[in-house]
């Protein structure tokens, strides 16, 4: 007692702080080890790369910087009393085989953080699994455990049940409204190349996240190469890419662009259909990113982004009237960032962004009782005005508190005009103001950690306040083995008018709640238990349940309905199930299979239904590895394979037909039409849909230039997945067929070179 | 006895030997199985009539829905039609030439009055239907004769128990033919007075004498008219699908100068 009475007397404790980043392009390292050699001391960078070590006595240290990926970088200091010590740390890149690196951050994650249901993506990792015609984001993540796409060609993220507009989708801190509209919705806006890494929470997120129901997506694109000028080019089959990287005096800038270069379905589909139509189709989108570190504690980012996609069709009877279809769609977004270090314990981010999404559709088409040409058009803005603070304070080496303030301007513009003559305009302006707070506790190192959170919420429309408290908790009972839990309440004060179970669904069309609505509110529980066999072998399981209360729910088929709000209806539901994680590498060969089991029940007047996106099986098996050398051509290639099954959507079987009569003005019948009755919503399933795909790609030299080839071949076996049925009724009775979206196995091929 | 306690001993340290894994996947496997559901589906009748004050006869088609492998027919022929309403009742007879059911005498509908449909036939749910007439045109301006220049606007008041109007014109000028397309009109909840300016229909024809006929529909027939083809169409009706309407039709002749 006396001793350490005395020890505390004579010592003096300081802290270690600083940035860790990649020696070849200073990009920020997350989750990198850091200790001291003392034997007790230490800890990890956080998903910014910042890392700091409390109370170490003053004294000589070595301390060690790893991560798997990069070399061991080992530093001797001593520490003088008083004299907190500020050690920004460059790491080099070691030669390693791709699958350690996905192990390593898992696995720092697991020993140091609260993880409850979330997934971490890394660029490399998102271009080495194989995915329809070219790679991308959301199809990677689609992937994932509790993650569910609709068919082959969706792009939009069903996440434990919840739909698509539940999902808040950030790019560097820019909301992004409508992320999956590239190509009818084949791809998503975010440019491959460009992303540094992407975070899935698939439920029981943080408090310094909100607005949403089910889940969050934030991407962050890279900060571009601060050590020299580099480059990547991609050609493939469907886009090209390009992304330019290089410092500046005192930071770094970061361009890439996109576009497509060729459709091979509307290519298809006109060889196919020949005479009468033609679908043009381009899009594009670019972005920037500059940064600058004006001094030590100051970084000043800059991120933009713009992108545009437009179709066009048109279907022509004989030589003179037609039907014509003009679609576009742009999203556009800026943000400005100020990262200061105020202390080492404390630093914070301020952050200005402006999101801007418009869809514009003109519809010109024959009017059959009538031999007219009727025009239906309709555009819709929404720009959001975002001003954030952020601020992480490290308390002490148990305490973490993270806080926030934020402020949300959204206005909203929509007009359908048909038959030139306005049917509704709807502009709407609306503020919503938020505060977190959030705080991280060790309470036993490296065995139990203890996240609590409250989000607060002030939204004008209604006088609206809302609190939003949060809970997760990790309990490492075994040095492998941990549980995860995590409770919290969402609220959602933006919504979408149009069903998130349409087939094809490019745009949303965003509305805010307004006085008469009570907000849109889930609850979260999930239950977690992760273990490591061993340093490359994990399993996760996670049970979880959602309840939905307040929800507006679309009518089941509109696409695009003509009143703003009104036809919405008042619903509830809940999801509940399991994902089931095995992620294993082994030498050359590395791999995952996820199992999702969900139940997922919306009710709306008085009765419940089995949404389109309720999968009640999702399993997906990906295998990567290298082929050995005595194989020519491809020899150490590396080859992915991604098999997946999955239990077919529900859907409202057609029971039976019956005659419509058309009306004239005076209330006169004078044609006939068929309609259908059909089953409750979700009361009949498809068929199981499953396809095997593959990845091959190759390292090349071209040009001199390092580079890869790459060959994708999509559902290999040639399943016929039935995405819904149509009937013909051109015969009486009408015949039923299947509607298939790959009737063929689809190869797709492409070059990617670095310079 | 001790037979028996041996046996749960074997039955108890067999169960052990099955792996938690084992029976968490029997567990899954016996709690995500969906029951496959199929709907049974019973024929309906499907009916179309839009009752109307200028017409005498009054008249019903009557066809029924099908399953979708069944072949259609041509309408239901055999069905008991009865149309009531006002202190009057009618069976309606099938007309072979009209393919639809007309009322056997004369029926004359009366504003804001309720009639009543109701159809039958051995196997078949009793199809009944409901239908308000809407209440009488009041016209502000012009008058029956005014003469109209095309800054003019026709006013009148909002009809009660109306969703929806249709007004078109139509004249005989120099022997010729002369009529406007058909123009819509959803009256807003809130307005009492519906003004139709000329000038937005009437631009491209030549002045003279012209009926300017409306119909006030009511929210029966809205609701068929504005339906998405995916919804099931029930307007008015219960125990069927289709459309009982009604519509007051009335006009003026008024002359317009174009010029």
């Amino acid at each position: 007692m006396i001793a350490a009475l005395t020890l505390l007397l004579v010592c003096n404790f300081v802290s270690i702080s600083g940035f860790v980043t990649d020696a070849s392009d200073g990009e920020k390292i997350s989750y990198a080890n850091v200790s001291l050699d003392d034997g007790k001391s230490g800890g990890a960078t956080n998903d910014k790369g910042y890392y700091i070590i409390h109370n170490v006595p003053t004294g000589s240290y070595t301390i060690v910087f790893s991560h798997i990926g990069y070399e061991s970088r080992t530093v001797k200091l001593y520490l003088k009393q008083d004299d907190d010590v500020v050690l920004n740390m460059e790491m080099m890149p070691a030669f390693i085989e791709m699958e350690e690196i996905p192990v390593s951050a898992e696995r720092s994650r697991f020993e140091t953080s609260v993880e409850v249901s979330h997934i971490n993506f890394t660029s490399r990792e998102i271009k080495a699994i194989p995915v329809i015609l070219e790679n991308d984001l959301i199809r990677t993540l689609q992937l994932m455990p509790g993650v569910v796409a609709l068919h082959d060609l969706s792009n939009k993220l069903y996440i434990r049940g919840g739909s698509p507009d539940e999902n808040l989708v950030l790019l560097d801190g820019i909301t992004i409204y409508n992320p999956s509209t590239r190509l009818f919705g084949l791809f998503s806006i975010f440019n491959t190349d460009a992303v540094s890494n992407a975070e899935l929470y698939a439920g029981g997120f943080p408090a310094k996240y909100g607005d949403r129901l089910s889940s969050v997506l934030d991407v962050t694109t890279k900060e571009g190469n601060s050590k020299k000028y580099t480059g990547a080019a991609s050609i493939g089959l469907v886009t090209s890419r390009l992304l330019i990287e290089g410092p500046l005096p005192k930071g770094s800038f970061l361009l890439g662009a996109r576009m497509i270069n060729f459709d091979p379905f509307v290519w298809a589909y006109t060889k196919i259909k020949k005479d009468t139509i033609s679908l043009p189709h381009q899009f594009y989108d670019g972005i920037v990113k500059i940064n600058f570190n004006t001094s030590p504690k100051n970084r000043f980012t800059f991120a933009g982004l713009n992108g545009s996609d437009v179709i066009a069709f048109e279907h022509t009877y004989g030589n003179e009237q037609k039907d014509k279809v003009d679609l576009e769609g742009d999203n556009r977004g800026a943000s400005f960032r100020w990262r200061r270090v105020f202390s080492p314990q404390f630093y914070g981010e301020v952050l200005g962004a402006w999101s801007n999404f418009q869809t514009q559709l003109n519809y010109l088409y024959l009017e059959r009782d009538t031999d007219t040409i009727n025009t239906v058009e309709t555009y819709e803005e929404i720009i959001d005005y975002t001003v954030k603070c952020d601020f992480n304070y490290f308390l002490n080496e148990r305490h973490t508190v993270d806080f926030g303030i934020d402020g949300k301007h959204l206005d909203i513009d929509h007009n359908l005009v048909h038959y030139k003559r306005e049917s509704f305009t709807y502009r709407h302006t609306t503020n919503l103001f938020t505060l977190y707070v959030q705080d991280t506790w060790t309470l036993v190192p490296g065995i139990l950690h203890l996240e609590t959170g409250l989000r607060c919420f002030y939204y004008d429309q209604g006088r609206k306040l809302r609190y939003c408290p949060r809970l997760g908790l990790k309990y490492r009972f075994q040095p492998n083995t941990a549980i995860n839990f995590a409770i919290g309440k969402y609220n959602q004060f933006l919504v979408t008018i149009n069903s998130q179970e349409s087939f094809l669904s490019i745009f949303d069309f965003w509305r805010p709640l307004d006085e008469r609505h009570n907000v849109p509110t889930a609850y979260h529980v999930v239950f977690g238990i992760e273990k490591w066999f061993d340093d490359k072998t994990r399993l996760t399981v996670e049970p979880y349940y959602k309840r939905y209360y307040n929800l507006l729910i679309p009518k089941e088929y509109d696409i695009i309905i003509s009143t703003p709000t009104e036809s919405l209806k008042v619903g509830s539901g809940y999801s509940t199930g399991f994902d089931i994680f095995f992620k294993k590498s082994y030498k050359d060969v590395f791999g995952w299979i996820n199992y999702s089991l969900c139940f997922t029940r919306r009710k709306v007047d008085g009765s419940y239904y089995s949404p389109r996106y309720d999968r009640r099986h999702n399993l997906n098996i990906v295998l990567g590895f290298t082929l050995p050398a005595y194989i020519p051509i491809v020899k150490n290639s590396t080859l992915n394979l991604r098999w997946y099954f999955a239990t077919g959507l529900p859907y409202a079987e057609d029971l039976a037909r019956y005659r419509y009569f058309g009306t004239d003005s005076r209330g006169e019948r004078y044609f006939v039409d068929w309609r259908t009755v059909r089953s409750p919503r979700g009361t009949y399933r498809l068929p199981l849909s499953h396809r095997l795909d593959l990845h091959l790609e190759k390292n090349m030299r071209l040009f001199g230039l390092n580079g890869s080839w790459y060959i994708d071949v999509i559902n290999i076996y040639n399943h016929k997945d039935i995405i819904f049925y149509t009937w013909n009724y051109d015969e009486d009775p009408p015949n039923k067929s299947a509607y298939i979206l790959l009737p063929i196995p689809i190869p797709s091929f492409g070059i990617n070179i670095r310079f | 006895m001790r037979s028996y306690i041996r046996i749960i001993k074997i039955a108890l340290a067999r169960f052990r030997q099955i792996y938690p894994l084992r029976i968490s996947l029997i567990l899954i496997l016996s709690v995500a199985c969906d029951d496959e559901i199929s709907e049974s589906y019973e024929s309906q009748f499907n009916v179309y009539a839009v009752l109307r004050n200028d017409k005498v006869m009054q008249e019903v088609t009557v066809d029924r829905t099908y399953l979708m492998e069944e072949p259609s027919e041509l309408y239901v022929d055999d069905a008991l039609v009865i149309l009531s309403g006002a202190h009057y009742a009618d069976t309606l007879v099938f007309s072979d030439s009209l393919l639809r059911y007309v009322t056997s005498d004369t029926f004359t509908l009366l504003p804001l009055e309720i009639y009543r449909l109701s159809v039958a036939k051995e196997g078949f749910d009793t199809l009944s239907a409901e239908t308000r007439i809407p209440g009488d045109f009041d016209f502000i301006w012009p008058s029956e004769g005014d003469t109209m220049i095309l800054m003019d606007s026709i006013v009148f008041r909002k009809n009660v128990g109306v969703s929806i109007y249709f007004c078109y014109f139509r004249g005989v000028i120099s022997n010729t033919w002369y009529t406007t397309g058909t123009f819509t009109y959803e009256p807003v909840v809130s307005d009492t007075l519906v003004k139709i300016p000329l000038y937005d229909h009437f631009s491209d024809y030549p002045s003279g004498m012209y009926t300017i006929t409306f119909s006030a529909l009511d929210s029966n027939f809205y609701e068929y008219y504005t339906e998405s083809e995916d919804d099931l169409i029930q307007a008015g009706v219960e125990n069927g699908v289709g459309l009982f309407g009604s519509a007051l039709v009335d006009s003026i002749v008024n002359y317009i100068i174009t010029e």
